[in-house]
């Protein structure tokens, strides 16, 4: 089977434009009009040219348990996707493909760091036929089709708070890189209108509040392109989810693929009482994490509606979460006050002793009440189903893992957690090094530790029956 | 629970003398340039903690190859125990590096999907042993194939 015709058009203007970029950032002077227009519609035509021998060349076969892809025009390249293997099927559509009628198709197996089949651009009914080839029919669409109602059951439908409130305090990682480019642009524009004028202290911060206010204001924009209409619902053992104004996605997360579920709630997503559901699959969610930042399962809900979502979606209750051993806030209060003792003399030396006593009282004030929050948020929990751990004070993280994920399991004890009486216990499951999440319960009570760890290792035992 | 061979202790010790070789070699010019004996204390400091704490470590090595899982202790500042289900294990290396060989002992590498999953390794092990182990490891391994769990 072809690729769509009209994606000529798309993948050669992504062609041209790239062309042109680097004409214009490589710093050669820039040309008049005429020639500039010339040069552009050559680069564009060129493209379209190259393109359609690309088109020609490429071509994709639906089998009976594979999809086979050849392409290539100066190198050819034959590519076997076995069906059972396909983690993820997205289809991504901006608003002009979307009025053209043609669909992104990205094609996800556990192994490789990339996309392992991207196909650029298919029909509308193409990729849907792709999809249904690969996923089996999905029955609700077309009953929905032919009734011309939305009879889909979701599981989630983001609200419009919702989405004002996530768009609001979450960080797009684009944001951030944009932010520093238009503040390098920025600080690099005044110097050269101001030259030789001197800069008020006024004017600096109104400039500086400006930017801050474009960068938030940009970051809320983007949040809003990027989750609106967000809504997930679950097909056999797939979820599902769609979202985006301009550029739409949607998406499949395989449940029986789930390593572990992660609610994730920052100190000002657990002052408003919300929080964030996000599942790790294996291979997919190290390269998600690092390529896309986290894909929530759930972007935003309130606390006690993400626990529903996460025991309804994967069959556990979230364990209650106790609190580790006291001894926990001591071993924090050492390890925080050895750099006041440390940081006092430095002060001393170079102040006075005023100074330095000042520093070590507000150091040790400071030690004592970090270590304190520090030790709260940490904890434990378990059931007979399920693991789960909770870390961190200014990002908190509860991690719930079943016990026939376990892959290794890990007790460890440093020098100052024998001292203080405890120890840390980490069920080491599937993932990518430091992507994976391992539910890690931090400053167990010595004497609860070695029967905590007996106890995981035959509810593992007895949950690794050939019946999963 | 067993312990490594005698020998693991003294192929870290081997360890400790190279290092500590080097940096005498190192030392012996730089003292000179700095005119300070001081520098020159470095490689005794150094022979002295790694005497002690490779002491410790070994003594601090411990495993068992159980019913269903293999079981390791060790560590001097961290203690670590780690339990690693048969059914989980990827697959089994025996390795030995140069220096190994000539102490003539070699390790058993344990792989699982698990993210720390190649920490896991019994060091100090006569190379027939070793290949006893990774042989009845192998074995457990093919047994609970369908159940990997990734």
């Amino acid at each position: 089977m072809k690729l769509s015709k009209k994606g000529i058009f798309f993948r050669a203007l992504g062609k041209a434009g790239g062309f042109l970029a680097i004409t214009l950032f490589s710093g050669t002077s820039v040309p008049g009009p005429v020639i500039f227009g010339v040069l552009v519609t050559a680069a564009f035509l060129l493209a379209v040219l190259w393109e359609y021998i690309v088109w020609r060349r490429y071509d994709y076969y639906l089998e009976d348990r594979k999809l086979r892809i050849t392409k290539g025009v100066l190198r050819r390249q034959e590519r076997e996707i076995p069906l059972s293997r396909i983690q993820n099927i997205d289809l991504r559509t901006n608003v002009v493909q979307r009025i053209v009628g043609v669909t992104e198709v990205g094609i996800e197996t556990a192994g490789a760091g990339e996309t392992e089949g991207n196909l650029k651009y298919l029909e509308k009914e193409d990729a849907e036929n792709l999809r249904s080839h690969i996923e089996g029919p999905d029955t609700d669409k077309e009953k929905q089709q032919e009734s011309g109602q939305d009879i889909r059951e979701y599981d989630y439908v983001m609200s419009r708070k919702n989405l004002v409130l996530h768009s609001l305090i979450s960080v797009d990682s684009s944001t951030l890189f944009l932010a520093g480019t238009a503040a390098t642009a920025a600080g690099w524009g005044v110097q050269n209108v101001l030259d030789g004028i001197a800069l008020s202290s006024g004017l600096a911060g109104l400039l500086a509040f400006l930017l801050l206010g474009a960068a938030v204001s940009f970051n809320f924009l983007r949040n809003i392109e990027k989750y609106y209409g967000f809504r997930l619902w679950q097909t056999g053992d797939r979820l599902k989810y769609e979202r985006g104004l301009l550029n739409r996605k949607e998406g499949t997360i395989p449940l029986e693929k789930a390593q572990d579920v992660c609610i994730s709630e920052n100190l000002l997503k657990r002052m408003i009482g919300v929080a964030t559901l996000e599942i790790d699959t294996a291979g997919y969610a190290g390269q998600q994490q690092a390529k896309l930042g986290s894909e929530a399962a759930i972007p935003l809900d309130t606390r006690e509606n993400i626990l529903d979502y996460a025991s309804n979606m994967e069959g556990f209750q979230v364990p209650e979460i106790q609190e580790v051993s006291p001894q926990a806030a001591r071993r924090y209060f050492l390890r925080y006050e050895f750099l006041s003792v440390i940081g006092a003399p430095a002060v001393l030396i170079a102040t006075s002793l005023a100074a330095a006593a000042v520093f070590l009282i507000l150091g040790t004030a400071v030690s004592a009440a970090a270590a304190y929050v520090k030790y709260r948020s940490k904890g434990y929990g378990y059931d007979e189903k399920v693991f789960a751990a909770r870390n961190g004070f200014w990002s908190q993280k509860t991690t719930i893992a079943p016990y026939f994920r376990i892959q290794n399991i890990v007790e460890s004890r440093s020098i100052l957690q024998r001292y203080l009486g405890t120890g840390s216990l980490e069920l080491d499951i599937a993932g990518l090094g430091a992507f994976s999440r391992n539910p890690r319960a931090v400053d167990v009570d010595g004497e609860a530790l070695r029967p905590l760890r007996e106890e995981v290792y035959s509810r593992f035992t007895d949950s690794s029956s050939p019946s999963i | 629970m067993r312990s490594p061979e005698r020998r693991l202790e003294y192929f870290w010790m081997s360890i400790v003398l190279l290092v500590t070789l080097v940096t005498a070699a190192v030392s012996v010019p730089v003292s000179a340039v700095l005119d300070s004996a001081l520098v020159l204390s470095l490689p005794a400091v150094l022979f002295l903690l790694g005497t002690v704490y490779t002491h410790l470590l070994y003594r601090s090595w411990s495993f068992e190859v159980r019913d269903n899982h293999v079981y390791l202790e060790r560590g001097v500042i961290t203690k670590v125990t780690t339990m690693v289900p048969y059914v989980r294990i990827q697959n089994v290396d025996t390795q030995k590096g140069p220096l190994e060989r000539i102490f003539g002992i070699s390790r058993v590498v344990v792989f699982t999907a698990g993210s720390r999953g190649s920490d896991v390794s019994i060091k100090g092990l006569f190379p027939e042993d070793a290949a006893e182990i990774q042989e009845k490891l192998r074995d457990f391994a093919v047994e609970s194939d369908d159940r990997d769990a990734v």
